[in-house]
């Protein structure tokens, strides 16, 4: 007994630091926009019911949820097939993909979408060489729309695509496809009924983490949608600093984040359910 | 049948395997038994095909296996660690070659449960391979190798995951499978017990090596090199010179003993290495009539070890280690007794010194 409580003592001692740090620096402020959004500019829930009745907040939010939707899926699908490289790929091979991947990682947000922007501007670097291969007579509008917001996003998005897809790939016994081999299957078959549904988990995981983040995007849509693609993030900055309607932006801000937790907590249950194998 | 010609396998410099020969009969159990690293599973993976070999044939009834990509060649396989596929029910991993090949769904429900029966698994065909313990995983493996009655069945060391208790249960079972479907099985094993109780046939590989394919008797009491010896059990290696042949006794000088020795063996030069099991000699106390070979020394140590006792004898012409059965009546030694050491004339087995000094130590 006494044991006990000095060792529940001393455990709750030693996670103060980390508790102190939660509550001042994440729970407080969330709290804090909880409590705007209802309480912002009079005490209810009409900035939640905003959300039905208008129109342009229902377009911000379908935007978002296209772009960050289109974004999952191209980058995972990409990220696939990149993981599925590094797979079988030799050392060597393998070095210089996780090179390009970790690369543009330590080059902020910021920079690449400025990058992006000069290359597929209409005088850009691509809109040159679809016209000089005759792919097309006129530039191509690739920038300042959803495209241009599109492939920023999977352009960031895509390591976090690949490297959990990776990891999933790594784990599987390599005697799996041998013994599907043996049992008579071309490898073709072995592929689609052994080795893929093996990936689901790896393909759930990075889907999850890829659109958590993107329905978050702020650089990127803003440089490279160039005003005319509004993602959430953009929506709610000028609410909080253009146009003063702190319970609107605290409000999306608090569906953003219902958003993120529901979703994370389906991918826990979907894990938890395939590991007890129900 | 299948042949194995002159199959080389190089990583770099090193061979997995070198200039290894084997042919297997239609029906028989042979086994592939070697120390861990020297080229066993090799071997297999080439004859199923996940391993291309550097030069050498494969051939089954003489057609040439090499162009023949894994999925075609129609051999079974039990893979080292199982290989189940882990999100497919009991049923759908044994029905998995089955519906490779395109059989009606009737048929492959008929021969799904009557392999599951034959392993004796049929109450567990909805279960996933993680809800099983070791030894139905084991089972399962097997009956998805043998549901498609494939040509051959290959097992690479499909019982040594287990716990002692039931890898032999799973032996008897394994030897009692393979009398019932009559396919020819190749299991890979480093485990000695597990090939002299199984197999027709063993092939000893060492470093990439065949060092001797025959039937296990022959294999135990006529080993042609000194790492068969020792690699089935212990044996004592006696140096020893020719001195004369007197019709089929040779006579050998070891240290300051005349021995004799009656049996053919392989050696051929004036020096030579006695092989002498120990189960072979036989203890007598100081004084005692004996035969021909007796050498004189005093006990240096005891084990008992249930139904037999090892005695550790110090002789005139070197260390031997004895085995005596526990509840011998006379027999009782003790560390420092004096005892006469002695052998029949046909017990020992005679290796030329050069294969007696390939591996390192004495028995
Ligand atoms: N893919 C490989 N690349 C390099 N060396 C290998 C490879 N596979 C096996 N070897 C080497 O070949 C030798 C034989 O291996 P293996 O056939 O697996 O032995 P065993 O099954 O008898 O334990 C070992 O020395 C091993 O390190
Ligand atoms: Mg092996």
């Amino acid at each position: 007994m006494i044991a006990g409580s000095r060792q529940t003592r001393a455990f709750l001692l030693f996670l103060t630091p980390s508790l102190v740090f939660l509550t001042v620096l994440f729970a407080y402020p969330v709290g804090k926009v909880l409590l705007v959004s209802v309480t912002d500019p009079e005490l209810g829930l009409q900035n939640y019911r905003l959300l039905i009745e208008n129109a342009a907040l229902r377009r911000v939010f379908l935007t978002t949820v296209r772009i960050a939707g289109l974004t999952t899926l191209i980058a995972v699908a990409v990220g696939y097939v990149l993981a599925y490289r590094m797979h079988t790929a030799g050392e060597r091979e393998l070095r210089l993909i996780i090179f390009c991947l970790m690369f543009p990682l330590w080059t902020s947000v910021l920079v690449r979408a400025f990058s992006w922007v000069t290359l597929l501007q209409s005088n850009g670097i691509v809109n040159g060489i679809l016209i000089g291969t005759g792919l097309t007579e006129r530039p191509i509008q690739l920038v300042r729309n959803e495209i241009g917001v599109l492939i920023g996003m999977v352009h960031v998005m895509i390591p976090y695509a690949t490297l959990p897809i990776y990891a999933v790939m790594k784990g599987i016994d390599a005697r799996l496809p041998q013994a599907a081999r043996s049992l008579g299957a071309s490898s073709l078959q072995t592929f689609v009924r052994i080795f893929f549904p093996l990936t689901l988990p790896g393909i759930g995981a990075a889907m999850i983490l890829v659109f958590i983040t993107s329905i978050g995007f702020y650089v990127t849509p803003i440089v490279l949608g160039g005003g005319k693609v509004v993602m959430i993030a953009e929506y709610i900055s000028v609410q909080i600093t253009e146009t003063l309607r702190w319970g609107l932006g605290a409000m999306l801000a608090t569906v953003l984040l219902a958003i993120v937790l529901l979703f994370v907590f389906a991918f826990r249950r979907l894990t938890v359910l395939r590991e007890q194998g129900a | 049948m299948l042949e194995v010609v002159n199959l080389t396998k190089r990583y770099g410099e090193s061979y997995a395997l070198n200039d290894v020969s084997l042919s297997i009969e239609q029906g028989t159990f042979t086994t592939i038994l070697g120390p861990s690293g020297s080229g066993k599973s090799t071997l297999l993976m080439s004859i199923a095909g996940f391993v291309d070999p550097t030069a050498g044939d494969i051939r089954l009834n003489g057609r040439s296996l090499l162009p023949v990509p894994p999925e075609r060649r129609n051999f079974g396989i039990v893979f080292q660690g199982y290989a189940l596929f882990p999100h497919l029910s009991v049923r759908d991993n044994v029905a998995f070659p089955l519906r490779m090949r395109r059989l009606s769904s009737a048929e492959t429900e008929r021969r799904v449960s009557e392999a599951l029966a034959l392993v004796q698994l049929q109450d567990y065909a909805d279960r996933f391979p993680r809800q099983l313990s070791g030894g139905q995983q084991q089972r399962v493996a097997l009956a998805r190798a043998l549901v498609f009655k494939p040509a051959l069945v290959l097992l690479d060391e499909p019982l040594s995951a287990l716990d002692k208790g039931l890898r032999e249960a799973l032996r008897g079972e394994l030897r009692r499978l393979h009398r019932k479907v009559g396919m020819t099985f190749v299991l890979v094993t480093h485990d000695q017990d597990e090939a002299l109780e199984l197999s027709d046939r063993v092939a000893i590989i060492n470093k990439g090596r065949l060092e001797q394919c025959d039937d296990p008797v022959t294999l135990y009491n006529a080993p042609k090199t000194r790492f068969v010896a020792e690699f089935l059990g212990k044996s004592n290696f006696i140096p020893v010179r020719k001195l004369g042949v007197d019709g089929a006794v040779v006579r050998l000088q070891a240290g300051g003993v005349v021995l004799e020795h009656e049996q053919a063996g392989d050696a051929t030069g004036a020096e030579a290495v006695l092989v002498l099991r120990p189960e072979r000699i036989q203890i007598a106390p100081e004084g005692a009539p004996v035969g021909p070979n007796a050498v004189r020394g005093v006990v240096e140590e005891t084990s008992f070890r249930g139904a037999e006792i090892s005695v550790t004898v110090r002789t005139e012409i070197g260390t031997l280690l004895a085995r005596a059965p526990s509840a011998h009546p006379f027999v009782r030694p003790a560390p420092g007794d004096r005892v006469v050491l002695h052998w029949m004339r046909k017990a020992g087995y005679l290796l030329d010194s050069a294969d007696g000094t390939e591996a390192a130590g004495s028995g």
